[in-house]
């Protein structure tokens, strides 16, 4: 890949994507997908399910699916498959500890034999996994079982990594490992497609694609997908049908009753801030 | 409202209770800690919540019986759901008629739909309970009201919906079971916002007419405000009972029982500290219109960050403790360790009598004892294989009399090579469970190789076989999963054929689907990783013969000189 070629953005314009629907008829999972990615964006992909975002992410994968129409540049993404990590660990591992697994990922990338041990050695500790390299499946929770699986999946520098769903088996504790592992890949380059339908994940300054019944309802800032905007007053969320978590329609109903104002808060800090406001500020939250 | 069902097709109302599991109140302290007498009352939604492989979906299948109890028993009303065994102890089997007292759902339950119509699904659920046309009529009816369906759905094709259409037809099904129980996990996992308010709903009505709820589910904000009481279990095992005001109240709680506190109950538990009461938060636009007004408070409290509630997260986290000792064999050389079994076999192979059987017996259970080997997992595999060599053994001594008296000489001629082969097979057994197959594809890989690479076909061979070995546990899981939900649905635990190969039915298309499913990710996965690419797979490490790994080889071959001597006596 020259330089040149991989700053180029991924680009989708108008791409059908059909799938045999279980009728054994064709049936357009994803309809006219206008998308572009940047080299080194983080993008939320969220929907109910079966609502055609598993194929998207597949499609921004590079797995090629059996129809389709449309035009997929796949710049800085490059040709043939990015990294992808699904939702059941069990389908996606297939060695018995963490450091054979990497054995595997790495042999298949073409790794020299000789950096083999200290590729495989570096992809672990990206993860945390070091100190469990060597536990079997059992002894790993669903969590690090996913963590092997990214660092399986992301052992080489990969330009775009793509995750469908890779929390939605984990509690909030092990989602946070997960998540803050994958910060760390994006932060040092790598574009990241996160793909999920746990809207608490969703952060303010995130760009998000809300898919439903396979369009794109929603490609713009966090902030406006969970509230909407002067141009957009129901929120974006709620069109694409799922359900506003419990703060998003508390601050909705605040602002409804003048007791907040826009931007409405998202994060748990910006929660506090507004309780500081509420409350004659408070320098003890003003200062974090 | 619902207001069709009839009197007599409304469950009978007991409580559940459960015993041998350490557990108390959350206002009371550690030594306060029994070990019977959890008792969850009619008319009431418990929420059970845990950290990841705390075992929350275990305890649920324990208290369906559909996974041994170990130490636990279930009781609703005065029947218990395990039988007794002499000792006292809950034994092994559980008891039918108790299971027609709960009605299940369990982690995606479309996953088990296998029927071709709603109509035929519904009736699945309802048959064990012996209904009338016209209650069953009744039930069905509110069992689509529930999900928001209506009589002109009952002849469509659950095959042919939405994943979350699906997803209601297999909640509805749990609906139209009269159980007096009804347990749920994660039943709102990928559903839309609709579907979390129609499920909600037909909740509190089941719990308005008596129907006790025991609900897992990851979302906290959904779940906990339609719960009367939270069930916390923690990685120890032992549970913790509490109002669910508590959590608003001390959301310590959670961390206590290595959970993280999620956002909005941390923001809840703000509002409660500044004197909003914790009944006023459970819905946002109450809690909206409590939500104090610049001026107006006085006393305003912030924990600061790293106190209470607002504990740092990341903490590290351990590996799962679990009993699963390394087997002695995994540090052998693969090729020594296959090596040692074909000279066993071919030893074993050379027996010619019923006492030198008795010996190769002797040896193979020496064998497996001394590897640390269980083929627990194989049962199924090995109980089949002896039941199918002595019925083919006795139909063919039974031919060869041409009388109705089976003749002992030709029953057990028939049965030797049967058995001599089960020898062979059961140390077969052993070798994938104490070698991972990405070992063993090096190994053949290794052996295949000219001049460090081996032929393209070689390797496409050896991978597959491999990979198969790699997904066995994973199929065996797969096919556990459905006849689980089948039986939580069939409330048959029946062991004469007819219900078993019904059971078997049942459970194949759910289990094929769900093959094909795992097989199209198996497949997205490795092409990810660059698998079947242009890329000739570089070799990790090479493997060397060590000293013990002769040793192995030496002393198999020693033992199959042994059994050869025996067989040619």
């Amino acid at each position: 890949m020259s330089p040149h070629a991989s700053m180029e953005p991924m680009l989708l314009d108008r791409v059908t994507v059909y799938g045999n629907s279980e009728s054994g008829e064709h049936a357009a999972r994803l309809k006219e997908t206008s998308l572009s990615v940047a080299p080194g964006e983080w993008l939320t992909v969220v929907g109910v399910n079966g609502s055609g975002k598993s194929t998207l992410a597949r499609l921004l994968a590079g797995l090629v699916p059996e129809a389709m129409e449309g035009i997929v540049r796949r710049g800085f993404a490059g040709e043939g498959a990015c990294p992808i990590v699904l939702q059941q660990p069990k389908a996606q591992l297939f060695g018995e500890t963490p450091r054979e697994e990497m054995g595997f990922a790495l042999e298949w990338r073409g790794i020299p034999a000789s950096e083999m041990k200290s590729t495989a050695e570096e992809a672990l500790h990206r993860v945390g996994l070091a100190p469990l390299a060597d536990e079997p499946w059992e002894r790993l929770s669903g969590g690090q079982q996913q963590l092997a699986a990214i660092a399986a999946a992301t052992a080489c520098a990969a330009p775009l990594l793509v995750l469908d769903e890779a929390t939605s088996m984990l509690d909030e504790e092990h989602r946070d490992i997960v998540l803050r592992a994958v910060r760390e890949i994006h932060g040092k380059g790598t574009s990241v497609v996160w793909v999920t339908q746990r809207l608490d994940e969703v952060g303010p300054e995130d760009r998000v694609v809300a898919i439903g019944e396979g369009w794109v309802i929603y490609d713009g800032g966090g902030r406006e997908f969970m509230y909407g905007s002067a141009a957009l007053p129901v929120s974006p969320c709620l069109r694409a049908g799922l359900r506003l978590p419990y703060l998003t329609e508390l601050a909705l109903e605040l602002r409804r009753m003048g007791k907040l104002s826009d931007p409405l808060p998202m994060t748990e800090r910006e929660w506090l801030e507004n309780w500081g406001n509420v409350s004659h500020g408070n320098n003890n939250i003003a200062a974090k | 409202m619902e207001t069709t069902t009839s009197r007599q097709n409304e469950p009978k109302r007991f409580a559940l209770r459960i015993d041998g599991v350490r557990w108390r109140r959350s206002d009371e302290n550690r030594q306060a800690d029994r070990s019977d007498g959890l008792t969850l009352a009619p008319g009431t939604i418990t929420l059970l919540i845990g950290a990841n492989g705390a075992g929350k979906s275990t305890l649920l299948e324990k208290m369906a019986g559909l996974r041994p109890p170990e130490d636990l028993q279930v009781s609703f009303g005065a029947v218990e759901i395990w039988k007794r065994r002499k000792s006292g102890k809950a034994g092994a089997r559980p008891n039918a008629k108790a299971l027609l007292n709960y009605s299940y759902a369990s982690q995606a339950p479309e996953e088990a739909l296998f029927a071709r119509t709603v109509r035929d699904e519904l009736e699945y659920s309802m048959r064990p309970y012996g209904l009338s046309v016209k209650e069953r009529e009744q039930r069905s009816e509110f069992a689509l009201r529930a999900i928001g369906w209506d009589e002109g759905w009952l002849e469509r094709d659950p095959y042919l919906m939405s994943g979350g259409e699906r997803r209601r037809m297999a909640l509805a099904a749990a609906f139209a079971a009269p159980a007096p129980w009804l347990f749920l996990d994660e039943p709102t996992a990928g559903l839309d916002g609709a579907g979390h308010e129609t499920i909600a709903d037909q909740l509190s009505r089941m719990r308005s007419e008596g129907t006790g709820v025991v609900l897992v589910s990851h979302d906290s904000d959904w779940a906990l405000p339609l719960a009367d009481q939270v069930m916390l279990l923690k990685p120890s095992g032992s549970i913790v009972l509490c109002a669910r005001e508590q959590l608003i109240e001390k959301p310590e709680l959670l961390t206590e029982a290595g959970m993280r506190v999620s956002e909005w109950l941390r923001t809840v538990h703000h509002l409660w500290r500044n004197g909003v009461p914790a009944e006023l938060l459970w819905h946002p636009k109450e809690a909206a219109e409590a939500w104090p007004v610049r001026d107006e408070t006085e006393v305003v409290e912030v924990l600061p960050e790293g106190q209470g509630a607002l504990s740092p997260l990341g903490k590290e986290i351990a590996p799962r403790i679990r009993q699963g000792v390394r087997h002695r064999l995994s540090g052998f050389d693969p090729r020594s360790v296959w090596l040692a079994y074909i000279l066993l076999s071919v030893g074993i192979y050379r027996l010619g009598d019923w006492i030198g059987i008795l010996i190769g017996a002797a040896i193979v259970a020496a064998l497996l004892g001394a590897g640390n080997v269980s083929l627990r997992r194989w049962r199924v595999v090995i109980v089949n294989y002896a039941i199918f060599s002595v019925a083919t053994s006795a139909i063919f001594a039974w031919g060869a009399s041409g009388e109705w008296n089976v003749r002992g000489e030709a029953f057990a001629a028939t049965l030797f090579p049967f058995s001599r082969t089960m020898l062979i097979l059961l140390i077969g057994l052993a070798i994938p469970l104490v070698m991972s197959p990405l070992s063993l594809r090096r190994s053949l890989e290794q052996l295949t190789s000219i001049r460090g690479r081996s032929p393209v076909w070689a390797q496409r061979m050896i991978l597959t076989v491999a990979l198969i070995m790699r997904f066995v546990p994973v199929l065996l899981e797969l096919w556990e999963r459905f006849a689980k939900i089948i039986r939580a649905r069939g409330k048959s635990v029946s062991r004469n054929p007819a219900a078993m190969g019904r059971r078997l039915r049942d459970t194949a298309i759910p289990f094929l689907l769900a093959l094909f499913r795992l097989g199209d990710e198996v497949a997205l996965a490795l092409e990810s990783r660059g698998v079947g690419g242009s890329v000739q797979p570089t070799c990790q490490v090479r493997m060397r013969w060590r000293g013990r790994d002769y040793a192995l080889a030496a002393g198999s071959l020693g033992l199959a000189i042994g059994l050869w001597a025996i067989g040619s006596r």
